[in-house]
């Protein structure tokens, strides 16, 4: 038997990852444009500083927008305010926004500019097959994020990237107009411009991701150093990930009769998946959490 | 059979020249270091008490192969220091099971008991048997950290009261896995987690949850 929610979910992330690629073609689209219809570089730099401002300032609003997660009082959850209450007091951090999106799938996410203004979301999903103790994980791991600075640390990291293609993109008009030849070559210069600004994308894109799951790692970490149970977290990876789903309840005695069951291979999912994804594979961060609660004892 | 085999031999060292490629001899004195880790970590006595499982095939031949195990257990109880019995449970499998006598250390207790054990799946395996031994199991007690202390600490208290930890050796992969039930139904995963994390480095285990088979109504 299998519930929804034990599926493997993508659909938070997705969301989220499909409104900030929308946003981020829209503001290269635009910028790209721009400098086609010959405008300096100055202009440019101001219009994307303040794409990229108001990028970051809107950030936890289009990301609640886009998961239906609503900012909840502490006397619609107290137990819940509670559980944050105490990890953020013993880590001296400021109490961040608490916010609930109503969905089935289990899934936890942190947003906002830094640890002043913050907003740890949860879905009720992962409030309903979570116990406190692999909640408290959760939510640890979530608050390292926004002690981490994460949302900054991956702005910037694109923000980087963004400048480095604009360069480019300048030295390949700066060029063009220094040569005279403008009208003969216009469509192909054109074309080499978008290929390389794609390039740089793309380029950025994995970058990124490495960043972001390096940055998992780190939320593990600290998620286990805050509450000093990395099983716990281990055990809510598991059930949110649907691996505690693949740990049997049937009997040995009784799967004894089919021998087939000991040649069926470990799934594995190629490195190519790898690259594309934001955080590292579920097993991988069960293994270190488990490295770590083997190191503590 | 990898491991009665590395367990054998340890035991019986002239066997140990003709499975020279199975060199890998230390498997008995890792269930020791396994049991030690368990205790000082996670407070998990060996409960003296381990057994194989085996599915009963009707007819003389393995008829007498029990027979002749419980032979061998006979002779040797004496001098391994421990006691067996045999029981059969509702799958229709023939369990032996092995309990050992006190002596200054528990890794004595856990190496006669293995050894035991590993004698008997040997007898097996000569008749020919070999596929029908399902696992070994061993049993530890959660025993009472706090048990000085005024304090009352919420979970452990129940906690060890009513839990076990078998460490299961699936005969067929070769590998340990733990299985703490809760009920018939339940499992504490999280504990098992913790369990796994530490046996990792001492002895082969099954890292495939998938693999992590219960056995319940365990008869000891």
């Amino acid at each position: 038997m299998e519930h929804s929610w034990q599926k493997r979910d993508t659909g938070i992330t997705v969301r989220i990852i499909i409104c900030l690629s929308i946003l981020t073609l829209l503001y290269v689209i635009f910028i790209t444009v721009l400098a086609y219809l010959g405008l300096g570089f100055i202009p440019i730099m101001l219009i994307s500083a303040t794409f990229i401002l108001a990028q970051w300032f809107f950030s936890d609003k289009i990301v609640l927008w886009s998961t239906h997660a609503k900012i909840v009082t502490s006397h619609q959850y107290p137990s819940l305010h509670s559980l944050v209450e105490r990890i953020v007091s013993r880590t001296n951090m400021p109490m961040p926004k608490i916010a609930v999106a109503v969905n089935r799938i289990p899934n936890a996410f942190a947003t906002g500019k830094g640890p002043g203004s913050s907003v740890v979301a949860v879905t009720t999903g992962l409030l309903e097959i979570l116990d406190t103790d692999e909640l408290e994980g959760v939510l640890a791991h979530e608050l390292t994020h926004i002690k981490n600075r994460d949302v900054m640390v991956i702005t910037l990291a694109s923000l980087f990237s963004t400048i480095a293609w604009q360069i480019m993109q300048f030295g390949f008009y700066g060029s063009l107009y220094s040569g005279g030849s403008r009208d003969r070559n216009n469509g192909s210069a054109f074309l080499i411009v978008i290929l390389v600004a794609f390039a740089t994308w793309l380029l950025s894109f994995f970058i990124i991701r490495a960043i972001s799951r390096y940055r998992e790692y780190s939320a593990d970490r600290g998620a286990a150093q805050m509450t000093g149970k990395p099983a716990k977290l281990a055990n809510a990876l598991m059930k949110i990930s649907g691996t505690m789903n693949r740990v049997p309840t049937r009997d040995l005695r009784q799967v004894e009769g089919y021998n087939a069951f000991f040649i069926i291979p470990a799934i594995s999912r190629s490195t190519f998946a790898n690259l594309f994804s934001t955080h590292p594979s579920v097993e991988k961060r069960i293994e270190r959490l488990l490295d770590m609660e083997a190191s503590m004892h | 059979m990898k491991f009665f085999k590395r367990l054998l031999n340890k035991i019986e060292s002239e066997t140990a020249a003709s499975n020279a490629k199975h060199d890998d001899s230390d498997a008995i004195f890792s269930l020791a270091s396994a049991s030690l880790l368990l205790e000082e970590k996670l407070g998990l006595k060996f409960s003296k008490t381990a057994a194989l499982c085996i599915k009963i095939i009707n007819g003389g031949l393995f008829k007498n192969t029990i027979n002749d195990c419980t032979g061998l257990l006979d002779v040797s109880k004496e001098e391994f220091k421990f006691d067996y019995k045999i029981f059969t449970d509702s799958f229709d499998y023939l369990w032996i099971i092995i309990n050992g006598k006190d002596l200054p250390t528990n890794s004595d207790i856990i190496t006669n008991v293995a050894a035991a054990l590993s004698s008997t799946g040997d007898i097996i395996e000569e008749h020919g048997f070999s596929n029908q031994i399902l696992s070994a199991i061993f049993q530890f007690k959660f025993f009472d950290i706090h048990n000085n202390s005024t304090i009352n600490y919420k979970n452990d208290n129940s906690y060890n009261n009513k839990k076990n930890l078998y460490l299961i050796y699936n005969y067929k992969t070769n590998n340990f896995y733990p299985y703490i039930p809760i009920d018939n139904v339940y499992r504490d995963a999280s504990k098992e987690l913790q369990v796994l994390s530490i046996l990792k480095s001492v002895i082969s285990v099954e890292e495939d949850f998938s693999k992590w088979f219960p056995i319940k109504g365990i008869p000891f």
